[in-house]
């Protein structure tokens, strides 16, 4: 019963924030309902580590090691975004930017959104995968819209209508493994299951499952964006609120490269795997090449990091293109530490805006100064981000160049290292420019609140402690999750 | 049986190529819901000629959901901006009628063999041709309610795929689809009705301050 659990209290705080009238009471719920749905995850995540999958419902719900990962992670980010929430809505209601009504559908949509990110990767058929990644993009199309300005209105369309679009391609792709799945194994309940097709006896006809691949690979890469899909990503996560917008690129974007990560098993089970990694490193370095200028024109601090998400991302499916079991372990580590890394900067972003009153990194300077703690927390987390040691993500980096030189891929290494070391030299600019130049004159008197400050720590505390040291429990999930990645299931 | 199929399919292709060139939103929402009826009835076929009683019921869901209340969701919507919007094409009939013919002719060459014993899936074939249709609605068309329906068309080409395939997604998939489309549609109405009042237009032209 704990999925059931996982999907219900967030939609019940969901229900309960949507009914409360006082804004403070709405803030109760919105915490007790974090809380609640934070240690039910936890739970279910520790279950799945400690005693194998776990299925229920019959196998409607079945969660094995890598699907506990994306929960974990979800799970994590939106529990620090939910706390952030609070302080940084509060300052919004100030500032009188939202009007309670705002406020009621911000925490509504929220924990709406939470449930549908927590529903993707516990269900077994891919089908309703497909239909819970699309619900995904209906809930918080609603939050990035939610400033009714005329970006934000914008960012909304676009978001919508470009991922819907995206995502159609990946429903096609489905609708071709499930039409020779029932040709191969003729018709039954099961033939979409991912329990069944990852362990399938029969092999079912390999130019359908590449062309399945390649569907669901452009259709769910729009959602993950990679280039050149990736157009609706910076409009969006530069125009939701700043808690949102950590939530969008630590979590869901981990949540829609799952729904990916799933057909890729069912092609290398098949035998398929020199296909899937070619194709996988291609698409890898493209979104690295196309971030690369974007990151160092800009002058919006959002759009900066949602470009820097582009380019993790492109990482990330460049580390499955390397493959073996080093690969998908450095690029699970690698996901893992990108949610965190960026899930911090985003929420640091958010005090800086409120602070500044502009997005625009000309306007801002002598962060460290005039914003010590958000400072220093941005400072850590860009280092982090850019792959320094000893940071996280140092070391899943660090592992997947070593899998890549292992591997039979030598030359696309080198070409992503130097890709690595340009974006280094990037950002760390970028963040230079915010921290360390002079300070301008107009700034907006914000009150220090303890919500909008101390939450940074949590994701942060992920992306410090792992540079030196993986707790057991947690390398136990990263290799289980590792061994399901490389079609070998624990 | 056989007949009656071919004679929806005839009607699916004729109402998707009338689509993109109709001059009013108001009829493009019309010949969606024609559009929505013709593949209830393909449904309905199905149903009768395979004998599996979900099928009805999909039947009865496309009915109610594509065929009724999305495009009275949408009209809803157009009544309020104004019930005379033009569709505001980027370029003229003739070149549309040639773009789409272009799509119908693409969807049939690109149509994988599912089953080699089977021999060419045609139904497959349109299915395509109308996913890309839909693209092409959406491309070509300036108004944001446009493009909303070039997303309808092309979720009814996805579920003509299914049908013609596999008789349809597992049931859960479909009522999951089935919900989706609708809160898009809910959505896609809210949204242009937003756009009106902030731009005193819906047409996709005033979407261009997010750059770089």
């Amino acid at each position: 019963m704990l999925p059931i659990l996982v999907v219900a209290v967030p939609l019940l705080t969901a229900l309960g924030c949507a009914m409360s009238k006082r804004p403070h009471h709405r803030e109760m719920v919105h915490l007790l309902g974090s809380v609640v749905s934070m240690t039910v995850t936890l739970w279910l995540v520790w279950t799945v580590t400690a005693y194998g999958p776990y299925s229920a419902l019959g196998q409607f719900f079945f969660i094995d090691p890598l699907s506990a990962l994306i929960l974990l992670i979800t799970g994590i980010v939106s529990f620090s975004g939910a706390l952030h929430s609070i302080g940084y809505v509060q300052r919004e209601m100030q500032h009188g930017v939202l009007q309670d009504a705002q406020m009621r559908s911000y925490y509504a949509w929220f924990h709406g959104f939470v449930a549908t990110m927590y529903f993707v990767p516990m269900v077994n058929n891919l089908g309703i995968v497909w239909v819970a990644i699309e619900a995904t993009t209906i809930t918080s199309a609603f939050l990035v819209a939610l400033y009714r300005s005329a970006e934000a209105l914008e960012a909304a369309w676009k978001y919508l209508i470009l991922c819907s679009v995206g995502i159609a391609f990946a429903l096609l792709g489905l609708i071709v493994l499930y039409s020779s799945s029932i040709n191969v194994y003729g018709s039954a309940n099961n033939r979409l299951d991912f329990t069944f097709l990852e362990q399938a006896s029969r092999p079912l006809p390999m130019h359908l499952l590449l062309l399945a691949f390649v569907l669901v690979l452009v259709g769910y890469g729009t959602k993950v964006g990679l280039a050149p899909m990736h157009f609706w990503l910076p409009d969006a996560h530069s125009q939701a609120p700043s808690p949102i917008s950590a939530m969008l690129s630590g979590a869901l974007l981990s949540t829609a490269l799952y729904g990916i990560l799933r057909i890729v098993i069912i092609v290398d089970h098949a035998g398929g795997s020199s296909f899937v990694s070619h194709v996988s490193l291609a698409f890898g370095l493209l979104s690295l090449v196309v971030a690369f200028p974007f990151l160092l024109l800009q002058h919006d601090i959002k759009r900066m990091l949602a470009f820097s998400s582009v380019e993790q991302m492109g990482i990330l499916v460049f580390g499955i293109g390397i493959g073996g079991p080093d690969g998908f372990l450095a690029a699970l580590l690698q996901m893992f530490n990108h949610a965190m890394t960026k899930s911090t900067l985003f929420m640091t972003a958010g005090n800086f805006v409120q602070h500044y009153g502009t997005k625009n990194m000309q306007r801002m300077g002598g962060g460290l100064r005039k914003l010590p703690f958000t400072g220093a927390v941005f400072l850590i987390a860009t280092i982090a981000l850019v792959g320094a040691p000893p940071f996280a993500l140092f070391t899943s980096e660090f592992a997947l160049s070593a899998a890549g030189f292992a591997s039979n891929h030598p030359f696309a290494t080198v070409i992503f290292l130097f890709l690595l070391a340009a974006m280094f030299g990037v950002i760390i600019y970028q963040a230079g420019r915010i921290l360390f130049a002079k300070a301008p004159g107009h700034e907006r008197h914000v009150t220090t609140d303890p919500w909008t400050t101390w939450p940074l720590l949590i994701p942060l505390s992920f992306v410090v402690v792992l540079g030196v040291f993986i707790p057991h429990s947690l390398q136990m999930l990263f290799h289980q999750a590792a061994l399901v990645l490389g079609g070998r299931m624990p | 049986m056989e007949a009656w199929f071919d004679f929806l399919t005839i009607a699916l292709i004729g109402s998707t190529s009338w689509l993109i060139a109709v001059r009013y939103i108001v009829s493009a929402i019309r010949w969606l819901s024609f559009q929505s009826v013709m593949l209830a009835l393909y449904t309905f076929a199905l149903a009768v000629q395979s004998g599996r009683p979900e099928l009805y019921w999909i039947a009865i869901a496309t009915l109610l959901v594509k065929a009724w209340l999305s495009p009275y969701i949408l009209y809803r919507a157009l009544r309020h901006v104004g019930i005379g919007r033009q569709a505001e094409k980027a370029f003229g009939r003739d070149l549309l009628i040639v773009g789409v013919l272009a799509m119908w002719l693409i969807g049939y060459y690109v149509t994988p063999q599912l089953d080699a014993a089977q021999g060419p899936n045609l139904y497959l074939s349109v299915a395509i041709g109308m996913l890309l249709s839909g693209v092409l609605i959406m491309i070509t068309h300036q108004k944001a309610m446009m493009q909303g329906i070039g997303l309808i068309v092309i979720e009814n080409g996805l579920f003509l795929a299914a049908l013609s395939t596999s008789l349809g997604m597992p049931f859960m998939v479909d009522i999951g689809i089935f919900l989706d489309v609708l809160v898009i549609v809910v959505l896609i109405g809210a949204l242009t009705l937003r756009m009106d009042e902030q731009f005193s237009s819906m047409n996709l032209e005033k979407l261009k301050r997010l750059r770089g």
